[in-house]
């Protein structure tokens, strides 16, 4: 498995942060990489409304943010607003001829993306992807979320996590 | 095991669906929602997958786009394959099922084909939504897709 590109989301679906580590993607505009992550960022949410109605039955992962008494009941009892985002199972991933694409979301909503070169074995990637994803969130944690200088969902500047994610890519 | 099989004509019309959700009991449904949202997120992924990467080889041809296969949502696999016409053809397994292709091509061009496109009683262009015509709906067609697709190993 080769990585192509990380990008990272924010919870709004803009895109804060992008890594083209490997030239055999398309080069894109600013504006259609923004376009690409809106564009993930929605199908992720319709996603997580499709996959109950599929199978229609057993389906009790997806709805638990849904209940509004639910909700309210956890409100008054611990103050905290249940953020609307804490569907997880989304759009996880995607397959195609010339790259696979994979997709976790924190529980802050914010989204990791990883491009990788497509590989047969699909369930030998999605290890190594979520092993991949399980580094990248540390990274974040340390050199992005520590930063004192960072605002949240803002576009990330930090040259360390720059130096810190090749390190990464080029252990994969 | 496979949950479901849908086909969309090339005006984006879902022409087939069918469930396979409790194993034997077969119900062909009438919410005409799932497949809006479901040829939605392939819409928006066929974008993607073909403006991110093309093969650039120099054979005289126009680049091939790079072709969307498979997908997953949550705990299910959605698997993919466009006909040269623009026909969609969806199967939806769980996760563990890694490549569908040669039967989504099984069922085109030996279904789909034998007892749909042959079938001169067939309408070309399936009318839109609440159409007798709306709906491929070929006995022979449903009968032969459905064995072929229970025949499967992966089917439970």
């Amino acid at each position: 498995m080769k990585l192509y590109s990380i990008y990272i989301l924010n919870k709004a679906g803009g895109l804060i942060y992008q890594n083209n580590l490997d030239p055999s993607l398309n080069r894109l505009t600013a504006n259609d990489y923004l376009v690409l992550a809106g564009t993930l960022h929605g199908v992720h949410a319709i996603a997580a409304k499709l996959t109950p109605t599929i199978v229609g039955k057993d389906s009790t992962s997806t709805t638990s943010g849904t209940d509004p008494t639910a909700n309210n009941a956890l409100l008054l009892s611990t103050g905290k607003v249940q953020n609307s985002n804490t569907n997880k199972t989304g759009l996880g991933s995607i397959e195609t001829d010339l790259f696979n694409l994979y997709v976790f979301q924190s529980l802050t909503g914010i989204k990791f993306i990883l491009i990788t070169s497509p590989n047969p074995i699909l369930q030998k990637q999605h290890e190594q992807a979520s092993e991949t994803f399980r580094h990248l969130y540390v990274l974040y944690s340390d050199y992005v979320m520590k930063d004192p200088f960072y605002s949240l969902d803002m576009p990330i500047k930090s040259q360390l996590f720059d130096l810190k994610v090749g390190e990464l890519a080029a252990l994969v | 095991m496979i949950h479901s099989f849908f086909i969309f004509d090339r005006h984006c019309n879902c022409i087939y669906s069918r469930e396979y959700t409790n194993g034997d009991a077969i119900n062909k449904t009438n919410d005409s929602d799932t497949a809006k949202l479901l040829f939605g997120i392939l819409y928006s992924l066929k974008n993607i997958s073909g403006k991110l990467a093309h093969t650039n080889d120099d054979s005289g041809f126009a680049p091939s786009n790079n072709t969307l296969k498979s997908f997953t949502l949550g705990t299910y696999r959605a698997h993919y394959l466009e006909s040269m016409t623009g026909l969609k053809f969806i199967l939806v397994s769980d996760t563990h099922i890694d490549n569908l292709q040669p039967v989504l091509w099984e069922l085109y061009s030996t279904h789909y084909l034998k007892n749909v496109v042959h079938n001169g009683l067939s309408p070309v262009e399936f009318l839109a939504e609440n159409d007798p015509y709306s709906k491929i709906s070929n006995h022979n067609f449903i009968v032969q897709s459905d064995a072929y697709i229970q025949s499967l190993p992966v089917y439970r």
